[in-house]
């Protein structure tokens, strides 16, 4: 049988093994003892879901050089990932007292907030994204509206929002948003969803969609759209699946 | 005399000696103007400040046609690329990148067309077709092809002939009166490169590094390149400790990448004393061989280039009466007379002692005398000037004359 190519979620949140095998690259990445090699591997092992081996991969590049604001980015990224809510803040930390850009961390430390419940913070952080680019702004918009609605505030970001934004790939955040601002029926938006091939976009709508739904009362509707969500288990990493993992209970 | 001394600790590539030589010049930005201008098509050299470690040094980099090249230097470590996953954005992408750079290919021949336009000495030129030389060697050695069949996949490349031209220009420029290299810290481990997966040091380094002082050291990487250890090997008059020196200035020529020990190949640049001042004393005591063996080592010991042989008798252990046999010579002939020492005696061990010598600078001049051309002797110096005919001539033109040595001096002292 075939080795998987990309680790469970229950490999890396929960106690089974981890099956995926060290491709070719990989191999050669440990051959080296350089921080550009190190940062790779943990690159290579993030991009194989191996959360639990990028963030020792990285920790052996912070060993060679602790001044990089941008790793440490990544180690709040892969241990925000793992739950480790602690080492992902000391990190976050860590990379703005580097003189990162607060924007290059706000999505991370607003989805730090997210996950813990703290929904106003996390607003709060998400607001700090703006002003960027649309690809960007529409992602901030639509965790910034998620947050308010959960912590019962207004989703000021909402106004950003306009037809005409240019969000690239972000397709799915625009679907959700344009439902949050009253431009799209959300039947219609279930509809689109229904149509949609990439297994990405289905996730992050359906996330969307389960808390708007949520907030409007439609109970049965809300569970259904994240059962439906919690089957693309492939895509656990991806923050609209761990949020609705979150919110699974 | 202007020594420079190399710190290898962290190997060497054609990069980081151009950038530790860079920072010993008082000009170095004149320097890189001249570097653009040495007419090699599409070339633009850069320099800028680089931190290791906490330690400031610079690094070099050449660009061609506005794209940095992978020379050998860089491209056996594997391409390493950052595709920075930002899961949290929930980007997932496919990053099978399949890389085929366009390396260049070029034949020694190609190699010398081009160094041949370089606006650069004919010196320099010669100092950078010997480097080439010594990698097509080494890559002839390595694949079992003669040289002219060798073709450069990345150090023909004009990034790396910046680099190599570079350092040789550099060299000409602090004209250093000798180069001493440290032990060169070669890497442990495997590489990757065109021709396969190969062992740390890759088989054309570990070629021209022969007889060179190496050592692998416990970092899994390729520290040394082909084209530093050519640069090496062509620049350095030895390898070893750095020597008593005074340090006037100091270069620090970083690496590309990062390692928990600082990346980089310091150069530094100062005055040691003259070592014609030293010699050496290669001793041992026997007392086991005839007059006649040690008649007969003395010999060789000469031939060899010994400065003097003498023996003393002396009491060895056991109430024996001993021979003590005493050679000077340089730090050049030392390694040669050892071993005539361990054949043509019997001793089991052989003494080293340093001595300073202090001399009188010496020149011969040739007399003309009513009996002929005799050479003369001069020695000067500490405030001295002697002079002596020289022992053979004398002895020549008595033996001719039927007079005595005596009697042929006075003579001589006459005219």
């Amino acid at each position: 049988m075939e080795p998987p190519k990309f680790a469970s979620l229950a490999s890396q949140l929960g106690d089974e093994p981890c099956l995926v095998e060290d491709t070719e690259e990989m191999f050669w990445l440990r051959e080296q003892d350089d921080y550009q090699s190190r940062v790779a591997l943990g690159n290579a092992l993030v991009g194989q879901y191996r959360f639990r081996e990028a963030v020792t991969a990285y920790e052996s590049a912070k060993e060679i050089r602790h001044d990089d604001w941008q790793l440490h980015n990544r180690l709040g990224g892969a241990s925000l990932t793992l739950r480790r809510f602690d080492a992902a803040w000391e990190h976050y930390q860590t990379c703005l007292k580097l003189g990162a850009p607060t924007q290059a961390a706000a999505l991370q430390i607003g989805i730090w907030h997210y996950l813990q419940g703290r929904y106003q913070e996390a607003a709060e952080w998400f607001a700090m994204c703006l002003p960027c680019g649309d690809e960007q702004a529409i992602a901030a918009i639509y965790w910034h509206t998620l947050s308010c609605c959960r912590s019962g505030e207004t989703p000021e970001l909402l106004s950003k929002y306009h037809k005409g934004m240019d969000v690239g790939h972000h397709t799915a955040y625009r679907l959700c948003v344009s439902v949050f601002s009253g431009e799209t029926d959300w039947r219609d938006a279930l509809e689109q969803i229904h149509q949609e091939r990439s297994e990405l976009n289905i996730v992050i709508s359906l996330y969307g969609l389960h808390s708007y739904l949520e907030l409007i009362g439609k109970v049965e509707e809300s569970a259904s759209c994240l059962r439906e969500l919690l089957k693309h288990e492939g895509l656990w990493p991806c923050i609209a699946y761990l949020a609705a993992w979150n919110d699974r209970f | 005399m202007k020594l420079l001394y190399l710190d290898c600790g962290m190997g060497a590539a054609g990069d980081m000696l151009a950038a530790a030589l860079l920072e010993l010049l008082p000009d170095a930005d004149a320097f890189m103007e001249e570097l653009d201008g040495l007419g090699l098509p599409g070339v633009t050299v850069k320099r800028e400040a680089s931190v290791k470690c906490g330690i400031t040094g610079t690094h070099f980099s050449v660009t061609v046609d506005g794209h940095e090249e992978e020379s050998l230097d860089h491209h056996e470590h594997g391409h390493h690329h950052d595709h920075g996953h930002h899961h949290d954005h929930e980007h997932h992408h496919d990053h099978e990148h399949h890389h085929d750079h366009a390396h260049h290919h070029s034949s020694m021949e190609d190699i010398r067309h081009i160094v041949e336009q370089l606006a650069i000495p004919q010196t320099v030129k010669a100092d950078v077709l010997a480097v080439y030389n010594l990698i097509a060697e080494a890559e002839s050695h390595a694949h079992g092809v003669p040289v002219a069949e060798i073709h450069f996949h990345e150090v023909g490349t004009m990034d790396a002939i910046a680099d190599i031209a570079a350092v040789c220009l550099l060299m000409d420029r602090l004209a250093p009166d000798q180069v001493i290299a440290s032990p060169v810290h070669v890497g442990s481990g495997h590489v990757r490169c065109a021709h396969g997966i190969l062992p740390v040091p890759a088989p054309a380094t570990a070629h021209i590094l022969r007889d060179v002082p190496v050592y692998g050291g416990g970092i899994k990487g390729e520290l040394c390149t082909p084209t530093g250890a050519a640069l090496l090997k062509h620049f350095a008059t030895s390898f070893g400790d750095m020597p008593v020196m005074r340090v006037q200035s100091i270069g620090y020529g970083m690496g590309k990448k990062d390692f928990t020990t600082a990346n980089c190949l310091r150069a530094m640049l100062g005055e040691t004393k003259d070592k014609t001042g030293t010699i050496l004393e290669l001793s041992c005591n026997v007392d086991d061989m005839t007059a006649e063996q040690i008649g007969f080592a003395m010999e060789r010991f000469f031939e060899a280039g010994a400065l003097d042989v003498y023996t003393a008798p002396i009491g060895m252990k056991k109430s024996r009466p001993g021979t003590l046999i005493r050679v000077m010579c340089t730090e050049e002939n030392r390694e040669a007379l050892l071993r005539l020492m361990f054949r043509h005696t019997t001793t089991i061990g052989v003494r080293e002692t340093e001595f300073r010598r202090h001399i009188l600078d010496r020149t011969t001049e040739v007399v003309h005398t009513p009996y002929g051309e005799v050479r003369r002797k001069v020695s000067v110096g500490y405030g001295i000037t002697r002079t002596k005919y020289e022992y053979e001539d004398l002895a020549r033109i008595a033996a001719e004359q039927d007079m005595s040595l005596d009697a042929l001096c006075a003579a001589l002292e006459r005219e």
